[in-house]
């Protein structure tokens, strides 16, 4: 069958999730069992009463309000908004059907990958969410806590499990603090979102220092592996780095330790004022010292008699994340190089969107979701059926979610790398522009976002027109640029080389540019350039800049942040305002 | 009404006192803490039952000496989204190991009911005009839980 | 004691506007207390007074779990019907995002988002 009958039949197929149109392989992931599945039965009945109540007036607004939230479900500008949780970006080919399937079915045909390894349904109405979730529940996936004042989804690195660069595979740590975190009865009510991440790669791929924890999984002297621990991170409209609080932390005890902070949060967290209500603010309102003193206070008093999970069942859940059986095969390297020879695209595609993986003869591929002149993040039901097919046919059917929000096949033969490019190019996710400029982080902005100032995706899709030119992107090389169209930053425009943000001057839209944070280990945060630019104006703005960084380099390997951080804003400022 | 972990209801026949203004001491008034902390000796010893409630920024902390002489503490909810309740529910169970009985009073709403429960609370004081009916139900909607409860309790835990 | 706090008069005519409850669409007042799905059916409250009698109107049928976060905002009237004023409320209007994503139906006043005389609307 070709490629178009494939997508086409895929897209014909009435599929349903109780009928996989073709199961997944043997996926290395988290498998429900009884007990997982009933305790969504449960959930999904109580959401179920929560949504009648509110409809018979039991329950006013106020009080559903958190009560929604925390099933991922927000109203927004035109509709509700489902946010349905991806635990730590791992997806398989099932769900990903079953996730083109609800587009379908509940939406206008297309979903939303966040910056969480998350994806959001712009248009869903509350009375159709219960049976959404229970669709969902039959791939194995759910809602819960994917927003509200309670602990989120666990994001973690996107090639976990494949990264050559990897110390272990952090999935199984990221599970155990899912299952934890699941309707914990003591922090159901925090004082704000409380987020953790979890690397255990070389290269920071998922932004853990601005997280609420940070747990950077590391080897000490003696070869044991244990966990770095960072509190304190996150974005918002106060941007902060996390701090250091615990340097090796024994893996045995993970759980009483985040036990312990959380405890310390929950009670020392303000609740009088909604701005200052989250970890990082405690953090600096008592000071690093004194936070992680109180913590490890409370954690000497439980690590023995609190609860930690036993090793029995840590075996139990690390047996669901034992590598795949990678076929031995001779990668034919001459045929490879002859193919990027001869094809510009596959040339760009292979120096910006794989990876190396652990197994010899075996790639990561990134799908950018930034095709040009596209919406960030966003995928037509047929592409995820199609992406679904391909994880099948060339990645032991296993997906990933990144935070950059593009999707990944962690498991792909460098010899079938060309077809699947030459596939991905007839349905326009062949993008070869990952990790560059137009490899843009864009909210939703006012175009759905409630709380907006201003626009963000049209002004994505104006950069990408704009810089269209594979060849100059590819000579601007590694930059990131992140559109949030207001404070709470959900793009993480804060972090990014070049940050956009939609700000409201006496009633227009206007954008911010910031220069100089990153989201990497180099962990900093963007400072304001100067007067922000009007919609018409935003593109030639960042034209400039560019066109600054590239006049001022020293040389080819110097990166657009590293010439930043030589030159500081001064050139930068003196192009963008012609100040002398 | 009073409302129990196992979803069973009874009569309530407590007293918040919020002013203590010419107060006569009774065993079926639950004292402000303020109150407790500077009269301790006299209701002590005025007292058979003693009961007293925290609002959700009082230092529970401070308590933990006098815990043995007390019967109740109940934990206020100024407003439901105000979470402290379950730490310090847990505090005074886990930490402090207080022996007497634990109540949420305030603004908690059903939903919470459970988390509560499992957080060491022993009575929920349900809010007026609310109908007890959905605090039942909700007292045991879940019976699957991956954490242990108060006391760790496995019953119904994954773990 | 604080002095009482001036009312300001409104500086725009205004119609009010909330979501359905059940479905999330964008729904405005009109003057007999119902709702629609086009702005221009819209009661126009001129002064704070009637902004506060729409206000309470709205706030019945919110009771009634029918609509959810009633609100007024600045309305333009052009040929005696509201149309509204500011991008948000332009967007919300419209029921569609300004981009079109697959599956979307292209809608062609979108066109040109950003030209002066679209997002410059504001002003009058
Ligand atoms: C459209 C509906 C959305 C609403 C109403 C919303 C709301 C918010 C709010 C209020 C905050 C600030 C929270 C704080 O006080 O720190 C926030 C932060 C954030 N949101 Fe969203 N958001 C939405 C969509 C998204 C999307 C689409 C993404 C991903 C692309 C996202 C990812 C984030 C992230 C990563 C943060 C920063 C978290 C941090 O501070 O650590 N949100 N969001
Ligand atoms: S940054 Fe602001 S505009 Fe963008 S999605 Fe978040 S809350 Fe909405």
């Amino acid at each position: 069958m070709s490629l178009q009958q494939s997508i086409q039949q895929a897209a014909q197929k009435e599929y349903s999730p109780t009928a996989p149109a073709i199961a997944p392989k043997n996926v290395q992931m988290y498998k429900y069992d009884q007990f997982d599945d009933e305790f969504i039965t449960q959930r999904i009945d109580q959401l179920r009463s929560q949504i009648n109540r509110r409809l018979a007036g039991e329950l006013s607004e106020d009080e559903f309000k958190p009560l929604r939230l925390q099933n991922g479900v927000y109203l927004q500008l035109h509709a509700y908004m489902l946010r349905l949780a991806i635990p730590y970006g791992q997806l398989n080919s099932t769900q990903m059907r079953a996730l083109a399937y609800i587009a379908r079915k509940y939406d206008k045909g297309f979903g939303h990958f966040t910056t969480r390894q998350n994806i959001q349904y712009n248009w869903p109405a509350l009375s159709d969410i219960p049976e959404i979730l229970e669709d969902l529940q039959k791939v194995e996936m759910h809602a819960i806590q994917t927003s509200g004042n309670c602990i989120r989804n666990t994001t973690s690195d996107p090639f976990a499990g494949a990264a050559a660069d990897e110390l272990t595979d952090p999935r199984p740590w990221c599970e155990i603090i899912r299952q934890w975190s699941t309707l914990h009865p003591e922090f159901a009510f925090l004082p704000r979102k409380f987020k953790i991440a979890v690397n255990a790669a070389e290269q920071d791929r998922a932004a853990i220092l601005y997280h609420d924890v940070a747990l950077q999984i590391i080897e000490n002297d003696q070869g044991e592996m244990g966990f770095k621990v960072y509190v304190g991170g996150g974005q918002g409209r106060t941007p902060v780095i996390a701090k250091l609080v615990r340097e090796f932390l024994e893996p045995q005890y993970l759980l009483s330790y985040l036990d312990a902070i959380l405890r310390t949060y929950n009670m020392l967290g303000r609740r009088d004022n909604l701005y200052k209500a989250r970890i990082k603010i405690t953090v600096n309102e008592t000071g690093v010292e004194e936070f992680s003193r109180l913590v490890e206070l409370e954690w000497n008093r439980i690590k023995d008699t609190g609860f930690n999970l036993p090793e029995e069942q840590k075996q139990t859940i690390f047996k669901h994340f034992e590598l795949p059986e990678f076929e031995l095969h001779q990668y034919d390297a001459e045929k490879f190089e002859s193919k990027k020879l001869k094809n510009n695209g596959f040339d760009y595609f292979v120096k910006n969107n794989t990876f190396a993986h652990k197994q010899d003869g075996y790639t990561i591929v990134s799908i950018s979701l930034k095709p040009h002149g596209g919406i960030p993040g966003d995928i037509s039901a047929d592409q995820m059926d199609l992406v679904a097919q391909l994880a099948d046919d060339y990645s032991l059917s296993e997906i990933r979610a990144t935070h950059r929000q593009n999707l990944v096949l962690p498991h792909v033969k460098l010899d079938d790398l060309f077809i699947l490019w030459q596939k991905l190019t007839k349905a326009k996710l062949a993008a070869g522009n990952i990790g560059l400029l137009t490899d843009i982080i864009a909210c939703p902005g006012l175009d759905y976002c409630a709380l907006a100032n201003a626009r963000s995706i049209p002004i994505a899709q104006m950069i990408a027109e704009h810089f269209d030119d594979m060849k100059k992107l590819n000579d601007l090389g590694d930059i990131t640029l992140n559109i949030s169209g207001c404070i709470n930053a959900c793009a993480h425009h804060h972090v990014a080389n070049i940050g956009i943000l939609g700000v409201d001057k006496k009633g227009e839209e206007s954008y911010q540019v910031t220069l100089g944070g990153s989201s990497r280990s180099d962990a900093d945060i963007g400072k304001i350039v100067g007067p922000g630019f009007s919609g018409d104006e935003i593109v030639g703005a960042i034209e400039t800049i560019t066109n600054v960084y590239l006049a001022g380099r020293t040389n080819n390997d110097e990166t657009f942040l590293a010439y930043y951080r030589r030159a500081g804003q001064t050139p930068f400022k003196e192009a963008l305002y012609n100040v002398a | 009404m009073l409302l129990n972990k196992h979803g069973e209801t009874a009569e309530n026949e407590n007293i918040i006192i919020k002013d203590v203004d010419g107060l006569t001491l009774h065993d079926d008034q639950i004292l402000p803490y303020a109150y407790w902390l500077t009269q301790k000796a006299e209701i002590k010893q005025k007292l058979n039952r003693v009961s007293i409630w925290l609002d959700s920024h009082d230092d529970i902390e401070a308590l933990s000496d006098d815990l043995s002489s007390i019967d109740l503490i109940a934990l206020n909810f100024p407003k439901f989204g105000d979470g402290r309740a379950f730490t310090m529910a847990h505090l005074l169970q886990d930490k402090f190991g207080f022996k007497g009985e634990i109540r949420a009073i305030g603004h908690p709403i059903a939903d919470q009911a459970q988390f509560l429960f499992r957080c060491g609370v022993d009575s929920i004081d349900i809010p007026a005009a609310q109908d007890p009916a959905i605090w039942v139900k909700e007292a045991t909607r879940m019976s699957r839980f991956y954490q242990r409860s108060a006391e760790n309790i496995t019953a119904n835990s994954k773990y | 004691m604080a002095p009482a706090k001036q009312i300001k008069p409104l500086k725009n005519p205004v119609s009010v506007t909330a979501n359905l409850l059940l479905k999330g669409s964008t729904v405005y007042l009109k003057a007999d207390g119902t709702w629609s799905d086009d702005i221009a059916n819209s009661a126009i409250a001129h002064d704070r007074e009637q902004e506060t009698a729409l206000l309470a109107l709205a706030n019945i049928t919110e009771k009634t779990q029918y609509v959810v976060g009633a609100y007024s905002f600045d309305v333009k009237i052009i040929d005696g019907k509201a149309t509204p004023l500011g991008m948000r409320e332009i967007i919300r209007a419209k029921g569609i995002p300004t981009i079109t994503p697959d599956g979307l139906t292209s809608k062609p006043e979108w066109q040109n988002q950003f030209t002066k005389s679209n997002a410059s609307s504001h002003k009058i």
